[in-house]
């Protein structure tokens, strides 16, 4: 007779709210570890696009999850996202690390001396493809992030967490802590301003290929 | 201007109500500088959904876990003790803890002498007993009436032990024997 049976969760097919749960009422690590996952790469994205330094990008990473854990019991809401709880705490974390630190993000720090190339050039390489094409790839991912960070703080804000977390102008409002109509200003000029970017380095590109 | 746009903005991201969308692709049909911004927002929104999601270094995740492992283990034992039958043992074992330490208190012989109470903590294997306080005062005390017979027995015997020391030396060694040094009380 079988006394016990051991039935093994799929972690997987859980949603963040059951997940959270396991891991404050059992304390479940395997559940942390997957909800971890789930959201810990556009995360770091996030607080790295904003701060532009790998370091500081890692010291916030590690404050934004340490309050994770320890706040879970206070300040998460179920009703609300687990994922847009867990990037008001990464957005607070890296303007608190910004107005301390700096007024403005210096893009163009951490230039490498041997080879001359900035952070956003030694990015990981995201898969293999054909040299041409990683070639061409790797340039627009590379230009494209340096006109994000060449935007605004606000601006730059909206753009992310619209990027990475999908976010409605409601929640992007609720956490910057404007009004619905302001966080869609904001991302009405950021576009402009991007395209402003984008027909500047175009027309740059035809200047270089015309001599 | 910026009404319009912030239209785009809202159509090309899925932020309008149905009817404000259906009045929305009613007027591009018939503006075509309205297509023309419609058409450049959405080529550079296109153009931002190309910006990679950067790995997380291996340490930090690492880290994290280590973080919330910790915290786990903290909330784990807190758990354990809010179980309830937890509870009810720890407090069954306190009271008994308790009622036993409060028995030996009452048990032990009521003396002014704090060290007498130390002593009385002891297992008591002898009823009556022979003891020495910080003075050097020698007690002989019996815990029972039935013990009485026995202390008065272990009284003599030791009163016998008792010699007059005619010249005391300061700081000479203790003997087996016992020294009357002063006069009894």
């Amino acid at each position: 007779m079988k006394l016990f049976q051991h039935t093994k969760i799929n972690y997987n097919d859980l949603d963040d709210h059951q997940l959270v749960q396991m891991y404050q009422q059992k304390g479940d690590e395997l559940a942390f570890n997957q909800i971890l996952s789930r959201y810990q790469d556009k995360v770091y994205s996030y607080i790295y696009s904003m701060v532009t330094n790998p370091d500081v990008a890692a010291d916030i990473f590690q404050e934004t999850f340490t309050k994770v854990v320890a706040k879970l019991d206070e300040t998460y809401n179920e009703q609300g996202k687990f994922i847009a709880w867990v990037m008001r705490i990464a957005h607070n974390a890296t303007i608190d690390h910004i107005r301390k630190h700096r007024r403005f993000v210096d893009v163009n720090a951490h230039v490498d001396e041997n080879d001359g190339t900035d952070f956003y050039e030694r990015l990981p390489d995201e898969g293999i493809i054909s040299a041409d094409d990683q070639m061409a790839n790797d340039q627009t991912k590379t230009s494209l992030l340096k006109h994000i960070a060449n935007l605004p703080e606000e601006q730059k804000q909206v753009v992310l967490m619209r990027h990475y977390y999908d976010m409605s102008f409601k929640e992007i409002a609720d956490i910057t802590g404007v009004s619905i109509n302001t966080a869609l200003g904001r991302m009405r000029y950021a576009l402009i301003n991007l395209r402003k970017m984008f027909d500047k380095e175009q027309q740059g590109d035809m200047k270089y290929a015309s001599r | 201007m910026q009404a319009v746009e912030d239209l785009c903005v809202k159509f090309l991201m899925n932020e309008m109500d149905p009817s404000e969308r259906f009045a929305f692709e009613e007027q591009l049909k018939t503006d075509p500088n309205l297509i023309i911004e419609v058409e450049m927002m959405r080529k550079t929104l296109g153009q931002i959904k190309s910006v990679p999601v950067l790995k997380t270094p291996e340490h930090l995740t690492k880290s994290v876990k280590a973080i919330a492992r910790n915290n786990a283990r903290k909330g784990k034992v807190i758990q354990w003790f809010a179980m309830p039958s937890i509870r009810y043992a720890a407090m069954v074992a306190g009271i008994g803890l308790a009622f036993s330490f409060g028995w030996v208190l009452n048990q032990s012989p009521q003396s002014e002498n704090s060290h007498a109470k130390v002593i009385s903590l002891q297992p008591q294997k002898d009823v009556a007993s022979t003891w020495q306080d910080k003075k050097d005062v020698i007690s002989i005390e019996a815990y029972n009436v039935a013990a009485q017979t026995k202390a008065d027995s272990l009284a003599l015997k030791n009163a016998k032990k008792l010699r007059l020391i005619d010249e005391p030396v300061i700081g000479a060694p203790y003997s087996d024997d016992l020294l009357l040094t002063r006069t009894r009380k």
